[in-house]
């Protein structure tokens, strides 16, 4: 087959030790990235851009994609070991990963993960390889009404999303909605801004996902006393058991798959692909109840579907010349900066570089596996640093994560801002989870859907018109009255069943 | 109290130890006879990685340090359309190592209400380059060229779509097309160049303004036709592309050409240095074949030059504004 040949090719060009040097340096770095949180990826490759430019563009893209697939390995150590999502797409984690931790269970916690983004990474990378342009092409089809449709039926995940009272969760989700109003609309009209010039982009997701999910839990910490004795007395294995591996499987096999194709699409991809595999995994287990208390499903999915939809984002990048995300703008930045244009050609023009960027994604998976794995035992360790330690730093790295962004310092006031704001949600019983995912989603629902009627010049059928949103729209109706329907099922047997069950 | 005096006597040697080296500190940096440079420059940049300023501007960065003697650091300051990075050198202090690049994003900005100061708060350097960059539509389109365009725009008003990012400079470009031509799009906002070419690639839209070196590639690949290109003169790397006065429409490519300017105040042998410096550094070859290949084109204008460009550029787009549906705030 003529793709095994080029595949070939690229591992030749991916397997002379400067590259591998680099590829491992990407990788490294990656986690690093991923485990400090606050600090992104995004943030560090545009600081590290100036540095490729000495180098070859293979070299230089190598090095960059691996900083991005290595940060999605990272990002979940903190999320299990204290309740902090490194990156956004590890947010999901921290709901049962780090409940997994407070049972003692972080080993397998931190275990599954490093094997689910392993096996995602390089199924995605291998799908990517496979059928890279038909998908592009599709995705192509997903105009305005497409996009807002498929933000919505990520809306509707909303619900799977609290442990408590859904109620609350909506009302979380509702907060989320209005908080990411804020801002300059896509007319250019300001809204909720004061006139303070930092908030016509919005507040930032990384002050708004370090404040809420960061700064919070610091604070609720040092609200009660300073030790965490309930973790160390409870380590009880280092290492999955059976039982792990058997309930992973196809949840890390649903979650590729889902993070993969979502992956392809405009927006915060790896996010959303983890929120999405949540609910699906939820939907599907056979004990519901236990999501948000420490299940190994609830870890294994997400952290499949992010990996796998850092493999996607390539697609429309590589295909298309067409970057979905900042990381893979800056990833084109790179590109032109070496002289090489992106675009529906690059496959033919420069595939070297494509080939080379596949084959060193294969090569740096098994890298942050052999990267990870072994380092469980260490990341164990920070769980027995005394918290009145453990805390500055980890408010220091946000601090530091908040202002790399823009190099704004009004992003870290927003970010403190926050963290009251999570404090006192929690303190009241309201989930962060959903509160985030609505945040993330509102711009790109709100872009889309106005977009959407100014082409159809208000009528709202366009949502309907095509095959695509039609089908979606079946979905989502079908999966409401389907719960509606469950619901009304169970109210009318409750009188029997008033005994402690449900 | 015994104790408490010599640790007080200490204290006191060290204060004032420390105080003596402050002052010696600060005696030697006031000095107006300084070399310039003495460090690094700092180019900020008021947009995110990955655009078309940003590229140009860290490839002059790599280039400029033979010329300025200095290394020419780039920092990026994103948001509010520039507004943010462009307030950081308006307070920053005239000495010389802060400076901007910018396009006609000043003016822009200005008649949309979203700054309050325009180009004439600061003190123009130099102009640097240009992005090719030109209208293209998709493939099977009713129209073959920009003549079809705009007689279907004519019998149809308001129903040709275009993408552009709201009240910057391709939606101005867009915007001239609809003045010169007389017509009447449906303008659809999009953030960024990448989504809106998404959007021309699912057809899901009719016209984008788009840099020459990616809308060749899809016109290759097949999917678009370019239908010219805003320049004023064709460009000799895409020989085959007419430029838009060529096919009769009074349409210049000069809101979107980049410069450097520097906070008002800054002593004029300084800007002369850098403009100098960065005269250079677009001639410089080496530079120019970065360029190419990023599709930019050098385009230097010097000091006083520049700033009677912009002042025009400047009319032309008040002028646009009015016809626009963004209102001043």
């Amino acid at each position: 087959m003529d793709n095994i040949h080029w595949l070939m090719n690229g591992f030749k060009i991916v397997l002379i030790p400067y590259n591998i040097m680099l590829c491992f340096l990407g990788c490294f770095i990656g986690t690093l990235i991923g485990v400090l949180p606050g600090i992104g990826a995004a943030a560090t490759v545009a600081i590290l851009l100036p540095i490729t430019f000495t180098l070859e563009p293979v070299s230089a893209i190598i090095m960059l994609a691996g900083i991005f697939y290595g940060s999605m390995y990272g990002g979940s150590t903190t999320s299990i070991l204290i309740n902090i999502p490194g990156e956004a797409a590890s947010a999901v984690t921290c709901l049962d990963g780090y409940q997994m931790a407070r049972k003692g269970r972080a080993g397998p916690a931190l275990g599954i993960s490093a094997i689910s983004s392993f096996i995602a990474g390089t199924l995605g990378v291998l799908l990517l390889m496979l059928i890279a342009p038909p998908v592009a092409n599709f995705a192509l089809r997903f105009g305005p009404p497409e996009i807002f449709i498929v933000m919505l039926f990520g809306l509707t995940i909303l619900s799977y999303l609290g442990s408590s009272s859904i109620v609350k969760a909506f009302l979380s989700g509702a907060l989320g909605l209005f908080v990411g109003t804020i801002g300059t609309d896509i007319l250019g009209v300001p809204r909720f801004t004061f006139g303070i010039e930092e908030l016509y982009d919005g507040v930032g997701l990384v002050p708004v996902l370090m404040g809420t999910f960061g700064v919070s839990e610091v604070l609720i910490n040092i609200e009660g006393k300073l030790s965490r004795e309930i973790f160390e007395a409870k380590i009880r294995s280092l290492w999955p058991d059976r039982k792990d591996w058997k309930a992973s499987a196809s949840p890390i096999a649903r979650g590729s798959l889902i993070g993969f194709f979502l992956g392809v699409l405009p927006g915060p991809a790896c996010t959303i692909a983890s929120f999405v595999s949540y609910a699906v995994e939820k939907r599907l287990s056979k004990h519901p109840k236990e999501f948000g208390h420490g299940v190994i499903e609830a870890v294994a999915g997400p952290e499949a579907a992010n990996n796998a939809a850092a493999a996607g984002n390539f697609i429309p990048l590589l295909t298309l010349g067409i970057p979905t995300s900042p990381i893979m703008a800056m990833l084109m930045a790179a590109m032109l900066l070496h002289g090489i244009t992106p675009g529906p050609l690059l496959i033919n023009n420069a595939p070297h570089l494509f080939w080379g960027t596949i084959a060193s994604m294969y090569i740096g998976n098994a890298m942050l596996l052999i990267l990870n794995y072994p380092l469980i035992p260490i990341w164990i360790r920070i769980l027995r640093v005394p918290y009145g330690m453990l805390f500055p730093l980890i408010l220091l790295f946000c601090l530091i994560g908040a202002y790399s962004e823009k190099n704004n310092v009004v992003d870290m006031m927003i970010m403190t801002l926050f963290g009251l704001v999570g404090y006192l949600m929690r303190k009241t019983g309201f989930d962060l989870a959903p509160f985030i995912l609505t945040y993330i989603l509102c711009r790109f629902m709100e872009e889309s859907f106005r977009q959407s009627l100014i082409l159809s010049s208000g009528s709202p059928l366009i949502f309907l018109q095509s095959p695509i949103s039609a089908t979606i729209v079946g979905l989502i109706i079908s999966v409401i009255s389907f719960s509606i329907f469950r619901g009304m099922k169970k109210s009318r047997l409750q009188p029997v069943q008033r005994n402690g069950e449900d | 109290m015994l104790r408490q005096q010599y640790p007080t006597r200490v204290v006191q040697w060290v204060i004032m130890a420390c105080t003596g080296i402050c002052i010696l500190m600060t005696g030697s940096s006031g000095d107006a006879q300084m070399r310039f440079p003495e460090k690094n420059i700092n180019l900020i940049i008021p947009q995110t990685a990955g655009g078309p300023t940003d590229t140009l501007s860290r490839i002059i960065a790599n280039y400029a340090k033979k010329y300025l003697g200095v290394p020419l650091t780039v920092t990026n300051v994103p948001g509010a359309s520039s507004v943010i990075g462009a307030r950081q050198v308006l307070n920053s202090a005239p000495d010389g190592y802060t400076i901007l690049v910018n396009h006609g994003g000043f003016s822009t900005c200005y008649y949309t209400g979203m700054a309050d100061f325009n180009y004439d708060s600061f003190e123009p350097i130099c102009r640097v380059a240009n992005v090719l960059e030109g209208p293209a539509t998709y493939v099977g389109a009713p129209w073959k060229d920009l003549k079809g365009l705009i007689a279907h725009a004519r019998e149809n008003p308001g129903k040709v779509r275009y993408g552009a990012t709201t009240g910057l400079t391709s939606h101005f470009a867009m915007a001239a097309i609809e003045k010169a031509a007389n017509i009447k799009f449906l303008f659809v906002p999009f953030q960024g160049e990448s989504p809106r070419i998404a959007a021309l690639a699912g057809r899901h839209i009719d016209v984008i303004p788009i840099a020459l070196h990616t809308g060749t590639q899809y016109v290759n690949a097949g999917k678009f036709v370019m239908l010219g290109t805003f320049a004023e003169q064709r460009s000799k790397l895409f020989p085959n592309i007419p430029t838009l006065i060529e096919q009769g429409l009074a349409v210049t490519d000069h809101i979107e050409v980049r410069g450097f300017f520097a906070p008002k105040g800054t002593p004029k042998d300084r800007i002369a240095f850098l403009d100098s410096a960065f005269k250079k550094t677009v001639e410089d070859p080496e530079c120019i074949e970065a360029l190419n290949k990023a599709s930019q084109v050098p385009q230097y204008l010097d000091s006083a030059k520049y700033r009677e460009f912009y002042r025009e550029l400047d009319a032309s787009i008040g002028a646009l504004a009015k016809q626009l549906d963004i209102k001043k705030k």
